[in-house]
């Protein structure tokens, strides 16, 4: 018989859905209406961002990969199977061990150094065990919006001058203290009174001396990649540093537990690194990402946290 | 390690489309996942990256084999990698042995297990070409994408036939399922079509899940991303794709394989 719109011999059908076989796999109780009215809504406007997703070409990071043999083919990497306890020395410590536990192509491991079968696969059980537990995507507070916040991409001149002497303040206490001693000394980071986008441009402007000045960007942001400060950064960069983190999550089970998240460090294409630093506070968490030709040091990282954090709370 | 390739008939039903939010979509789901571009169109560089037209990829591996670990390119999601279509006019004139080309794909998959890939996700170029016939035969599943609109469906019983043969032939490639593609919600005969499928066709060869036509996956090619990266926070049209990961998933049997080996994960232990 002919269906109306489809033309398609029902009888002849069935005899090919016979031939192709059904599948073992998958369950036979699939309901037999779909209601394809519950698909979503479109979304209205656009963001006017464009993001590159695959990286621009770099010299690909080989794997250990064994030679492949025609007599004896080693067998498929294959998660381990779930422990009662996860060893704390089997979770790579991401300021030590650059971004493995996050990034399985690191851009800077030897082989020989690590035994990164091991470690990947150890990940790997983790990250289908945070997986199966529901806690892949760390849940987040949103961080509230001050009312006197316009936008956190404002840039530093459209603050009041009550503002812009704050920020200059740090940038005076800074000039005096490198005078004084002839060499350059992390300045403390005094939290100017004001609404949120006035401590994050202290804060910025305070990062960016702890950084020397050396051609690294900062960028403040939420959990859900709201931008809070540093709006004239890539997009590219905003979009990897949420990346780095996810992988981040993933791959490891940091979010099962109230520890302080890791630092992550991610070899960008372009050469630079990208440290991300999350950091608690009271509205949730917030990261500031910082890409620089080198990754942070953990002495960097804790004090930019550490200001972070005050100027947010 | 599973190789899943897409298939159809018919050109621009959204083979590449799904195949890109599909490969992010199983990424994110913890799988490692190697996306491979087979149509010589090169669909998924065009829609990823400016940079991937001038890289070398399966038509050159094809031609003369080598390293694959030189023709990956990563993506922003670690679990991601993908194999562009490469140089196809060059290799065509340099020319391939259509014997050789199962052994060349025996290669690929060995190689990509090697790699730790837990899914080779094949985009295929429309109709079924020696090469094409060659990826899908490879596979141990075949994702079939039918355009919700008359002329497309009708192609079906065509593709049915042509996978019968090959099951004939002595391929292990199974179906893992039909799944309806541009449908117009507010279309009456698009609506129609869908229908008459599904009465038609058993319900474990059709996925729950179809995908809409939606300016918002024009707007992902014009960006070059995945749908899910179209927003900061993804749009509500990202969890289609999610969805048919968990489809694919229990079709092809990842689902029960990690359920099998991991069991019940404990929340603190």
């Amino acid at each position: 018989m002919a269906m109306q719109v489809s033309w398609i011999d029902a009888e002849r059908m069935k005899a090919l859905v016979a031939q192709i076989a059904p599948l073992e796999t998958y369950s036979k109780e699939s309901p037999s209406a779909v209601d394809l009215d519950t698909t979503p809504e479109p979304m209205q406007g656009t963001d006017p961002e464009s993001w590159g997703f695959a990286m621009d070409w770099v010299e690909p990071a080989v794997r250990p990969v064994p030679e492949p043999s025609a007599m004896t083919l080693p067998a498929p990497a294959k998660p381990e199977a779930v422990r009662p306890a996860l060893p704390a020395e089997t979770e790579p410590e991401h300021e030590d061990e650059g971004d493995i536990g996050g990034h399985d192509a690191p851009l800077h491991h030897s082989a020989a150094a690590l035994p990164l079968s091991r470690i990947r696969d150890k990940l790997r059980a983790i990250r289908q065990r945070a997986s199966a537990a529901g806690i892949l995507a760390r849940g987040n507070e949103a961080v509230p919006m001050e009312p006197t916040s316009s936008m956190p991409m404002t840039e530093a001149a459209q603050f009041d001058q009550k503002g812009r002497d704050a920020v200059a303040d740090v940038d005076a206490n800074v000039a005096t203290r490198k005078s004084e001693s002839g060499v350059p000394q992390i300045p403390d980071f005094n939290v100017p009174p004001g609404p949120r986008d006035l401590r994050l441009a202290a804060f910025a402007s305070w990062a960016r001396q702890v950084l020397h000045e050396d051609g690294g960007h900062v960028l403040v942001m939420s959990d859900d990649g709201e931008v809070l400060w540093g709006g004239e950064a890539k997009a590219s960069l905003v979009l990897s540093t949420m990346m780095a983190w996810g992988a981040a999550i993933r791959a490891s089970a940091i979010s099962a537990c109230d520890e302080m998240p890791k630092v992550v460090h991610q070899p960008l294409a372009s050469g630079n690194v990208l440290t991300v630093i999350p950091c608690e506070t009271a509205g949730g968490i917030v990261h500031a990402a910082v890409a620089a030709p080198e990754g942070l040091t953990h002495e960097q990282a804790h004090l930019i946290r550490k200001a972070l954090c005050a100027a947010m709370n | 390690m599973i190789a899943i390739a897409t298939a159809s008939q018919k050109g621009g039903v959204g083979k590449t489309t799904l195949c890109i939010n599909l490969a992010y979509s199983l990424a994110r789901r913890g799988w490692r996942v190697l996306l491979i571009d087979t149509d010589p169109q090169g669909g998924v560089g065009l829609s990823l990256a400016k940079s991937t037209k001038a890289r070398e990829g399966f038509h050159e591996f094809l031609v003369r084999g080598g390293d694959l670990n030189k023709m990956l390119v990563s993506t922003r999601l670690p679990e991601l990698e993908i194999i562009p279509a490469g140089q196809y006019d060059t290799c065509a004139r340099q020319g391939w042995s259509v014997h050789e080309v199962p052994a060349r794909l025996a290669d690929l998959m060995r190689g990509a297990e090697l790699r730790g890939v837990d899914v080779v996700l094949m985009d295929t170029a429309a109709g079924l070409s020696s090469t094409t016939e060659a990826v899908v035969k490879a596979c141990d599943f075949v994702v079939l994408p039918q355009q919700a609109e008359p002329l497309a469906i009708r192609s079906v019983p065509h593709l049915l036939e042509t996978l019968a043969r090959f099951r004939a032939e002595g391929a292990g490639v199974r179906v893992a399922g039909i799944l309806l593609t541009m449908v117009m919600r507010e279309n009456e005969m698009s609506l129609k079509v869908a229908r008459e499928l599904r009465d038609m066709l058993p319900a474990n060869l059709m996925f729950q899940q179809s995908i809409p036509r939606l300016p918002s996956f024009l707007e992902a090619s014009a960006l070059g991303v995945p749908v899910a990266l179209t927003k900061r926070n993804p749009p509500p049209e990202a969890l289609i794709f999610d969805q048919i990961a968990a489809e694919l998933e229990q079709r092809t049997g990842l689902a029960q394989q990690r359920e099998k080996e991991h069991g019940h994960a404990s929340l603190m232990d």
